[in-house]
This record gives C-alpha cells, sequence and structure tokens, in this order.
C-alpha cells in the first residue's frame, strides 16, 4: 500500500515521456510534428542499431547475394547498363524488410548498411520514401530485350 | 440431472478479453462455468510448411515471428536442433550471450504478462507501471542488439553479435535498475489486496491435473510441479549455473495450490532469478570467437552436406519449446516441427475452468500466458457449409502419407 502510493507521487513528479493523443490533424509527416518541438521525441538510437537501409549504387556490383538471402524477399532486382555491360542492380521494399540486417553482412561490396532512422511510416508503400534506391531505378533501368 | 439447468456461453473467435483468436464454449449454470470446450484453428499460419521454401539462415527470421514476446526461444530450439544434428559445437562466449539474451527476454516477457493480467482484472495503474519498467529491459535489448522486439542476434553456431565491453555498462545499468525497482515491485504486485482478492483461489490446476495435462513451464511451476528445462535439460550456460533451481510459490512462502495468484508469484520471483542468472553469465563470460562461421552462405553449404536429425529443447517465458528438425542435403530443413509451450499449456484450461465465475473468465484465460497463434495446429475443414473436424487418426493417416510422399 504504502509502496503503491509512494510510486504514485515519484512517477507524478518524474518528467513525461508519452504524448498526449491524439494531436489536433494529422501530420503528412511524424517529423515535421517533431520540428514543431509541441511533442515529446522518441529516446536516442545507439550505435548498431538496425535501422532505414542505406545502399550506394555505385560500388554494387549486382551479383544478387543479397536477393539470395533475404528472408522476407524484400530485394528486388532489375537490368542496368553500366560500363557498356549489362548489369543488374537492387531496390529495397522497405515495408517488407524486416530489418535482419543479413543482406548487410553477406553483401561482399559493402554496398549496403543501415542506419539509425526508423519513423518510417508512410502511405505510399511504392513511393520513394519507402522503396529503397528508387531514384536510382528511374534514372538507370533499362528495358531487359533493348540491351546495349 | 434434469433438473440442473446450464447454458451455453460461447467467448470468442475475437473478443476485447483476448489477445489472439480462439473460441470457448462453456457451459454455465448461474455465474458459475460447469463446462469448458476451446475451438483452436482461427489464426493458423503454416510456418512449419512456409519454412520447407527458405533456406536454413532465412528461417531464422521466420521462426521469430512465431511469438512476438518468445522472439529468441523459437530460433535458440531450432539452432540447438540444427546444431545437434550438424554436430557443430557452439563456442563457449556464444552460449553464454545467447543466454544473456534469452533471460533478458524472459525479463520483459514476465514483466509484459504481469501488465496484461492486471488489465484483465481491471488493475490498469499496475498494468501501466509494469510497462513502464519494462521499456528499459527493452531499450537494453535494443543496444545489445540493435532490434527492440525480433533481435535477429542468433544464428546457427553462435550468435551475430558479440557483447562488447563498451556494452557492459549498460548491461549493468539494466542489472542495477532491476535490482533496485524488484523488491517495490514485488510489493506493488503482490501484496496488494485487489490482486489478491482477484487471483487467490482462482482457475485452480492441481498438482494432478498439472502432471496428467502435461503442464509446463510457470504454469506446471505454480503447480508445484518442479519441471523447467533449464534445469532438467541444461544447454548454454545454465549448466555453469550450480545456484539454478526451479521457481516455486513455496519461494514466497505459500504452498503450491496451482492458482492464479501462484502463477504470478512464480512469475514474479522469475524476474529476480533472470536478474541473477545475467549477473552471473556477465561475471564469468568466457573470451573467444562468438560464432563458428559468420558467413552465412558458408553456413549453408556446410549444412547441406548433412544428413540426420535433431531436437532441440529450451525453457521459453511461457514454458517448454522444442524444435524437432530432418537435415537431408538440402539448403533448408527436409522437416521440422514445432512446439510451442501453449500447445501443452492450452489444454489446461478445460480444468482450470472448473467452477470459476464468469468474471474471472479473462484472467484465467490470460493466466497462462497464452500464446495462441504459436500453438496453432488443428483446423477444422469447412467444405460446403458441413463442419468435420480432423481426428487423430484422420492427421495420424496424413502425416504418413506425407512422410511417404517427402520420402521418395
Ligand atoms: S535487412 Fe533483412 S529483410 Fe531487410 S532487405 Fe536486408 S536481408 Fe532483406
Ligand atoms: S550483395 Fe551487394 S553488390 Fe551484390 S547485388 Fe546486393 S548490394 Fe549489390
Amino acid at each position: 500500500m504504502i509502496a503503491g502510493v509512494y510510486k504514485f507521487f515519484e512517477q507524478f513528479f518524474s518528467p513525461k515521456a508519452t504524448n498526449i493523443f491524439p494531436v489536433k490533424r494529422v501530420p503528412s509527416s511524424i517529423k515535421e510534428l517533431l520540428a514543431g518541438g509541441d511533442i515529446y521525441p522518441p529516446i536516442a538510437v545507439h550505435d548498431g542499431f538496425r535501422g532505414k537501409l542505406h545502399y550506394d549504387y555505385i560500388t554494387c556490383i549486382g551479383c544478387a547475394m543479397c536477393e539470395k538471402i533475404c528472408p522476407a524477399k524484400a530485394i528486388e532486382m532489375y537490368p542496368v547498363v553500366e560500363n557498356e555491360k549489362k548489369s543488374k542492380r537492387i531496390v529495397i521494399y522497405l515495408s517488407r524488410c524486416t530489418y535482419c540486417s543479413e543482406c548487410v553482412n553477406i553483401c561482399p561490396k559493402n554496398c549496403l548498411s543501415m542506419g539509425k532512422e526508423f519513423m518510417l511510416a508512410g502511405f505510399d508503400k511504392y513511393g520513394p520514401a519507402m522503396v529503397v534506391g528508387s531514384v536510382e531505378r528511374r534514372e538507370h533501368e533499362v528495358k531487359e530485350d533493348s540491351g546495349a | 440431472m434434469s433438473t440442473r439447468q446450464t447454458y451455453p456461453l460461447h467467448i470468442g473467435p475475437t473478443h476485447p478479453a483476448f489477445k489472439e483468436p480462439v473460441q470457448f464454449n462453456f457451459e454455465i449454470e448461474g455465474e458459475r462455468v460447469i463446462t469448458c470446450d476451446i475451438e483452436f484453428g482461427y489464426t493458423h499460419r503454416a510456418v512449419e510448411h512456409i519454412a520447407r521454401e527458405r533456406n536454413f539462415i532465412q528461417i531464422l527470421y521466420l521462426l521469430e515471428r512465431i511469438c512476438g514476446i518468445c522472439s529468441v526461444s523459437h530460433p535458440m530450439a531450432y539452432c540447438l536442433a540444427v546444431e545437434q544434428a550438424a554436430e557443430i559445437e557452439v563456442p563457449p562466449r556464444a552460449k553464454y550471450i545467447r543466454t544473456i539474451i534469452g533471460e533478458l527476454e524472459r525479463l520483459h516477457s514476465h514483466l509484459l504478462w504481469t501488465g496484461v493480467a492486471a488489465h484483465e482484472i481491471g488493475f490498469d495503474t499496475l498494468f501501466l507501471y509494469t510497462w513502464n519498467i519494462r521499456e528499459k529491459v527493452l531499450d537494453c535489448l535494443e543496444t545489445i542488439t540493435g532490434n527492440r522486439i525480433n533481435y535477429g542476434i542468433l544464428t546457427i553456431g553462435g550468435v551475430r553479435r558479440d557483447i562488447t565491453p563498451d556494452l557492459y555498462p549498460v548491461l549493468q545499468e539494466t542489472l542495477d535498475y532491476y535490482y533496485d525497482v524488484f523488491e517495490r515491485a514485488r510489493e506493488i504486485i503482490l501484496d496488494n489486496m485487489s490482486i489478491q482478492l482477484r487471483c487467490k483461489n482462482v482457475g485452480i490446476l492441481s498438482h494432478e491435473n498439472a502432471l496428467a495435462y502435461c503442464a509446463v513451464g510457470p504454469t506446471a511451476r505454480a503447480s508445484g510441479v518442479p519441471r523447467d528445462v533449464r534445469v532438467d535439460y541444461p544447454v548454454n550456460a545454465y549448466p555453469d549455473i550450480e545456484w539454478l533451481k526451479p521457481v516455486s510459490p513455496l519461494d514466497a512462502g505459500r504452498e503450491p495450490r496451482g492458482d492464479v495468484y501462484d502463477r504470478m508469484i512464480v512469475r514474479v520471483h522469475e524476474i529476480h532469478q533472470s536478474i541473477d542468472i545475467i549477473n552471473f553469465c556477465m561475471e564469468n563470460m568466457p573470451e573467444g570467437a562468438v560464432d563458428v562461421e559468420p558467413k552465412a552462405t558458408k553456413m549453408i553449404s556446410t549444412l547441406k552436406k548433412v544428413q540426420g536429425e535433431g531436437i532441440g529443447r529450451y525453457e521459453a517465458p511461457r514454458g517448454e519449446v522444442s524444435h524437432y528438425d530432418i537435415l537431408d542435403n538440402r539448403e533448408g530443413p527436409l522437416l521440422m516441427k514445432v512446439k510451442a509451450p501453449t500447445y501443452s499449456n492450452g489444454i489446461t484450461w478445460m480444468k482450470m475452468f472448473d467452477n470459476v465465475e464468469i468474471a474471472d473468465i479473462p484472467i484465467v484465460i490470460a493466466s497462462i500466458d497464452p500464446c495462441v497463434a504459436c500453438a496453432d495446429r488443428m483446423s477444422f475443414v469447412d467444405s460446403g457449409g458441413r463442419r468435420s473436424i480432423m481426428t487423430s487418426a484422420d492427421l495420424h493417416r496424413l502425416s504418413v502419407e506425407k512422410q511417404r510422399r517427402i520420402g521418395k
């Protein structure tokens, strides 16, 4: 009983960690809301956190190791022409990704890495925010049969 | 019996009191439950079938998702099974790290359960309190493994990440925090009058019934069955821990009766046991490698050469989970069989519901810490409006046919 009352007062005067819900309007992005400063931010993440994947189009050699290992089948290959040779590059659908980082470990060229970004919810799962490498894809993808 | 009038009461498959779909058919007389029947099969996900199309490494992440809370227990049992089949010896440091992660998981699972149980009896202050202190262990897990839930840290032959010396202070701080809050949390949870009034002498599972219905985990221990895989079939670092013994309500000075309150005592005391185990592991952590083969592709090709079978048993927070795998020169196991703790504990509901009041149904259901999706097996086959139930003979026939088919 005493412990309960004591705990109540302790909680009452300790800093707030949760936010009042609902916020007044649905923001297009949670980051806007954070930038406005009217909600308590999430705690900082540490090194080694498995967040949003980053992909380096330049160093990738299109070996497809990551596509084969991915347990969620979140990686898709598309054809490109690089250095006048037919090759392949990848896009990663974050809506399917399980953030296991197997692809990061297996990549022979270390062109994948995991960042610290985790607020990735969005309305368009095929939009540029949710598909890593989609910008490069639009730029470089070639039709399979048109070739070199 | 004709003077006695009973009524059927159906609860489920979806109901605000349940976290997962399962159907209960009660016969009630007044406010009291006379008989209880359970229908599973509403959330079967065919994990074993999906696993057949994936390789050894990919399966780890599938198995993590059998149960969101025991997300290290299923891969652990699977790794133990495959390692047994392929005769892989896990380095000692990896064993200790596995133990630490497993116990951190038990810690957060039991805190979560305490909150859920409090919520089921309408005690939401306690629910928020336990979930608040649970945040600390989740943050610790996130720092160590990189993810908050579904840690993705186990791999066949070891672990994927080392607990480096700069992570020791994080772990130590978490342990200190829990040593600090434990006494008060224990008092708030167990000495509370509302909890005692609602949980004592409710949902009793006698010692005989616990044995007869093969209860596992805290459910069995609360009924006075000293059964704990960590003690009976120790793996990982558990063989080194000499003082480890199954928790019993006797530790709190109460004769085991098998009611909801006993299950609460067992879980709360296991929180303390887990902190002690992690402390032990940190003090005695061996040096050395954390895995036998860091490259996933090499590991798969090693396992592809293996023919054999293995069984892995591990004490998940809810009870024993066991995996059985057959390896047969494939990139993945030829066959895998998963047995989750609720598969055993779910049956004990039938006995627990003897003479329970309707208002106590949610807490009795929650008291075994059910994970229905893990345990879902047999389905009602609904063809053309007719319902048919597969009997054990039917299932046996199907099983034999399948074995013939894949054995070819
Ligand atoms: S992190 Fe895992 S799930 Fe996500 S793309 Fe890489 S391998 Fe696939
Ligand atoms: S493994 Fe690395 S180099 Fe190979 S395709 Fe994937 S990202 Fe490119």
